[in-house]
């Protein structure tokens, strides 16, 4: 028996070796390890933005008077919007009709006498305009409360983890998700599926090498890329976005092992349906996407109608993603997510039965 | 030179015997648009509502009671807790049970003579869009609340959101939606299929042909372009009839971009495919440059005018970006397109640019002129 162990440990070894010398043989495999993370990285930082930090807005002045004109220069100072101006309304609203300003705002005639201000923002793209209608107007009635009456009611706010409610700390850890869930579930797929497509599984196989070795050499090779690309994103958050990370590593990388489990298990399912690399690709890709957009990872997990939210909780992206999230900016430890870290085990286990039924 | 339409037909005929033949890749690409739209048109939501809030009425007066009755009846917000201690509430909020608290402090009352009474509204700003959203929420009801006690604000504001009154969010996803399905499909068909024929070594074979390279070309992408515009027929009768999206503008116009638009990432698929030269190698070049960019890049999700000055130059590589616009303007605005000449014109340049740069490839294959 111990002798069977030990053989069975050199094979692996062998196979293990093999794996990694083609993985760094082949210049595509070498470029799509590390381009695609750090583009996303990149792209995600720069461009995944909610927040407005740049609009062009329409004003009607029509009274004209000293005190629009404070108003409109309280609206400039933030620096977030640049003003326009146009004589009446219809050349405004032609100009938001034409995408050329974003809002307008209409301050009216008798604005002395009656102190009402329009403003009008572009529905078409309904989440920027509730943040400009809602800067806008925080930005007005600061300006007009210094020299006004108070209200009675005054609300203090505070936002936790994130006090100046900044994106990047929520997208880029979530892009660690997503680049490992991306690529470790194509890589193991395509890898077994281009074995069997090209023969050389067949040929594998009569040589005393087990199935099982086979299989296993190849999740560890696919593993260790996916905490490689754990860490190439987390540099890549830490070191250029100066997102904080405040938690522990061991969590993060405790959560990236488990989570590992199910996406190995997964795309070995993928590689049993696929009879080529091309329904491979394209069955990974009908895959992954719904496990993306179901995630909450950029879409709030309680908006998703009932109906369809239960399926979330057999995402382990679902998991993984709370651990990470809670890493960074919660700065939580290794206690935190005993539930999670279950769930991504039995989720995962169930993946790899799964796919041991189905390749056996 | 010239194009034979005989030559043309053989070509798409031995194209959809191929297509019909690996009916798994068919059926694949035929479920995709499916599901994307009714994820975005179902699943997901950017809107706020029924987040789980905590409420602590520390303060025993009726106007404490009336102010949580307002958070209680708000749409965006559902009461998930109510603790008398505020530090059962921030444990909820840190375990991320709920996403904001409202303290009504022990000392508030809201007796105007006697000055301001605050509340305290504690959010989780992890999720940084949603904790705006929120703040905007609470703002617009404590501010509602306190003009009934009879505080005259200096300034009053009509806010109006256009085309979109009731600020649905589904309404600028679906358009965006639709622009996916085409740039996804139609890039990723093409460029597995041309790159087939270039791993194969087919097209030097075909060199022993009379097929010319836009003979070879206009016959490889007929079919396709078949089934994308039949996916652009079902993705719009699912937005317009299931999804209840208003089509304001006009329908032909929409059509008629929608095909100059499919045209221009089919293109864009072949010319990936005619220099990656393998499968897997194109297929991932077409997804990369077409799904993700049509995502983050086009203004469907992300605002352009927000972008770095480099991100928003990029942007103009980005057929999505025109077609995002145009179609949105044509659902909701109800303009016609000639108001946005200078996008329709963008995708016109594009698609010669890509016709000419496609051709040239496709001549370095071995193709006859």
């Amino acid at each position: 028996m111990s002798r069977g162990l030990g053989d069975s440990l050199i094979r692996l070894r062998a196979l293990l070796g093999k794996e990694f010398l083609q993985l760094w043989r082949n210049p595509r495999l070498r470029f799509f390890l590390v381009v695609p993370p750090l583009v996303q990285s990149l792209v995600f930082g720069y461009a995944a933005l909610y927040d407005v930090h740049h609009a062009v807005i329409g004003v009607v002045d029509e009274a004209g008077t000293q005190a629009t004109r404070e108003l409109l220069a309280a609206i400039t100072a933030g620096g977030h919007f640049t003003v326009r101006y146009y004589r009446a309304l219809g050349e405004a609203d032609a100009a938001l009709d034409r995408n050329q300003v974003r809002a307008i705002v209409q301050f009216p005639w008798d604005f002395e006498r009656l102190p009402v201000i329009q403003i009008i923002a572009d529905g078409a793209d309904p989440n920027s305009a509730q943040m400009i209608v809602g800067e806008l107007g925080q930005a007005l009635n600061r300006r007009a409360r210094t020299d006004g009456a108070q209200s009675p009611l005054r609300i203090e706010e505070r936002a936790w983890y994130n006090p100046n409610l900044d994106d990047r700390p929520f997208f880029l850890p979530g892009i660690i998700a997503n680049v490992v869930f991306t690529s470790t579930l194509m890589l193991i797929a395509l890898s077994v599926v281009r074995e069997r497509e090209i023969g050389t599984l067949e040929r594998l196989l009569v040589t005393p090498v087990a199935r099982l070795e086979v299989l296993l050499a190849k999740m560890a090779t696919v593993a260790a890329v996916g905490l490689f690309d754990v860490f190439l994103v987390t540099a890549a958050a830490v070191g250029w976005f100066e997102v904080p990370l405040r938690g522990s590593l061991i969590a993060l990388g405790l959560g990236s092992m488990l989570f590992l489990l199910s996406t190995l298990g997964l795309g070995l399912v993928i590689s049993s349906y696929s009879n080529t690399q091309q329904q491979a690709v394209l069955l990974a890709f009908l895959v992954i996407i719904p496990l993306t957009m179901l995630s909450g990872f950029a879409f709030p997990i309680h908006n998703i109608p009932e109906s369809v939210q239960w399926l979330t909780w057999l995402n382990p992206l679902r998991y993984y993603l709370v651990v990470i999230r809670d890493v960074f900016l919660k700065g939580s430890g290794i206690g935190a997510h005993g539930f999670e870290y279950e769930m991504m085990t039995s989720l995962g286990i169930v993946m790899l039965l799964l796919s041991w039924l189905r390749l056996r | 030179m010239s194009i034979t339409w005989q030559h043309v037909r053989a070509m798409a005929r031995k194209e959809w015997w191929h297509l019909l033949r690996d009916w798994r890749s068919l059926a694949l690409i035929l479920l995709m648009p499916g599901m994307l739209l009714f994820l975005f048109g179902y699943a997901i939501r950017l809107d706020i509502t029924q987040t789980p809030i905590a409420i602590v009425q520390e303060s025993p007066s009726g106007c404490a009671r009336e102010l949580a009755a307002r958070f209680a009846a708000s749409q965006a917000f559902r009461v998930a807790l109510s603790p008398a201690d505020r530090r059962v509430a921030t444990r909820a909020l840190h375990a991320g049970a709920v996403w904001a608290v409202l303290v009504i402090p022990y000392e508030f009352n809201c007796q105007v003579s006697q000055g301001q009474a605050a509340v305290q509204w504690l959010l989780d700003g992890v999720d940084a869009n949603s904790a705006r959203l929120l703040r905007n929420y609470a703002q617009a009801i404590v501010e509602q609340y306190g003009q009934e006690l009879g505080y005259r604000p200096p300034l009053r504001i009509q806010d109006r959101v256009r085309f979109n009154e009731t600020r649905d969010s589904r309404l600028a996803i679906i358009p965006g939606v639709i622009a996916i399905v085409m740039a996804v499909i139609g890039a990723l068909m093409t460029s597995l299929t041309i790159a087939r024929e270039v791993e194969l070594g087919n097209l030097v074979m075909l060199r022993t042909t009379p097929l010319s390279r836009r003979e070879f070309l206009f016959g490889k992408l007929l079919p396709y372009f078949c089934i994308g515009m039949g996916e652009f027929a079902i993705a719009l009768a699912v937005a317009v009839w299931i999804f209840a999206m208003p089509l304001r503008g006009s329908l032909p116009w929409l059509v008629l971009l929608s095909a100059l638009f499919l045209g221009v990432v089919m293109l864009q698929g072949a010319l990936l495919s005619s220099l990656a030269g393998n499968q897997l190698l194109a297929s991932q070049m077409a997804l990369l440059s077409t799904f993700l960019p049509a995502f983050l890049l086009s203004g469907f999700m992300f605002a352009i005018d927000n972008m770095p000055v480099v991100l928003r130059y990029l942007t103009l590589l980005v057929p999505a970006r025109y077609y995002v616009t145009l179609s949105r303007v044509i659902f909701l605005k109800g303009v016609t397109p000639l108001v946005l000449w200078a996008e329709a014109a963008a995708l016109l340049l594009l698609f010669i640019l890509l016709y000419r740069l496609t051709l040239a490839q496709l001549g370095k294959l071995g193709l006859l002129p």
